[in-house]
């Protein structure tokens, strides 16, 4: 019996179709990739978060590592290599003290360091932990060396720990703190 | 996500292509597959279902190449000539006798007579979709109904089959 040509090609493949295990297979396909399909920006999230981890455990092991007395070392030492001249000539605490009129606080006359031994040579402003201190500029009457004497009011923050130890070695300058009449005084020299 | 209608519709362009049930599942797993790939880096396209068409058809030009071993099934580029529609509509054929017609053509054959016939695509459609112009697809209408009528009358010529 014939047919026309259309009809049974529709007739034909009509009748042929996808068996239920392939149905089930390619759905499947999909279903999978559809799950893995993520925007970009999660697909990225780990690694941000991995960044940020890591980003934090270098911070926190910098900041560790980089205690107080270790900033404030560091820069009592670069601060006393860079400023062996004062900036205003003096022969006393108390002249220094005049020139440096614009500390919010007075310096003090260190029972530390006998009179006998040290001569002052001058005063500078100066900048410890992004506060002003005042510097003053000596002379070891012994050695004929300078040195330079930060004066700053003590504070809880980091005074106990620069002084807990005696002395300190920093890049070859030679650091001692210590507390007296409510001031925290550094001096460093070689 | 394709729905199952739509994975049998798309089965059966596959089946157009290749004549072989196997082969069609296949190409239609290897498409899918592609076609997944593909939507994961891009926003998804407009016609999914023709772009799954066109990249099934890719596939199967490449295999079929590398099958021939570059002697492909191409077209002889005869002159336009001037056939209506209308010839293959009203072509009669037995009921028994679409297997051998369709067994006897090449893929470029069925994929356009199951275009037509199936699909119902007009001519500008389906020379929009095969990408060949409307004079080429009327020259490739016509040897195919001579194909066809020879076929119906001459019953060993249906055992050549297109590579």
């Amino acid at each position: 019996m014939k047919s026309h040509l259309s009809r049974q090609l529709k007739e034909y493949y009509n009748a042929h179709a996808l068996n239920t295990g392939q149905l089930e297979h390619l759905m499947k396909l999909q279903r999978s990739n559809i799950k893995e399909k993520k925007p970009l920006i999660l697909n990225l999230l780990p690694l941000i978060f991995s960044g940020f981890l890591v980003g934090g455990f270098v911070f926190i092991v910098l900041q560790l590592s980089s205690t107080v007395p270790e900033k404030v070392m560091t820069e009592v030492s670069l601060g006393h290599r860079l400023s062996m001249d004062a900036d205003y000539k003096a022969t006393s605490y108390k002249e220094v003290q005049s020139h440096l009129n614009r500390l919010q606080f007075s310096l003090v006359v260190p029972e530390f360091l006998n009179k006998n031994e040290w001569i002052v040579l001058g005063g500078s402003y100066g900048r410890l932990l992004g506060q002003v201190v005042g510097l003053i500029h000596l002379k070891n009457r012994g050695n004929h060396q300078h040195y330079t004497l930060y004066q700053q009011p003590y504070s809880d923050k980091w005074g106990n720990e620069v002084i807990s130890q005696k002395y300190y070695q920093k890049d070859g300058i030679k650091i001692k703190a210590w507390r007296e009449k409510g001031m925290l005084l550094i001096l460093a020299g070689p | 996500m394709f729905t199952k209608t739509e994975l049998n519709h798309l089965y059966r362009y596959g089946l157009s292509l290749t004549h072989n049930r196997e082969q069609a599942f296949d190409l239609l797993k290897i498409g899918l597959e592609k076609y997944l790939y593909h939507i994961q880096f891009r926003d998804s396209p407009l016609n999914p279902q023709q772009l799954l068409c066109r990249m099934m058809k890719n596939n199967f030009l490449d295999l079929s190449k590398c099958q021939a071993n570059g002697q492909a099934d191409r077209q002889e580029k005869g002159e336009v000539i001037y056939l209506f529609k209308n010839e293959l509509e009203n072509l009669l054929v037995e009921d028994n006798e679409l297997e051998l017609i369709l067994s006897s053509l090449n893929s470029d054959e069925r994929e356009f007579l199951f275009l037509w016939g199936v699909e119902e695509y007009s001519l500008e459609k389906m020379s929009e979709k095969i990408r060949l112009s409307k004079g080429k697809l009327l020259s490739r209408l016509h040897r195919l109904k001579v194909r066809i009528t020879n076929c119906q009358y001459k019953t060993n010529d249906c055992s050549k089959k297109g590579p």
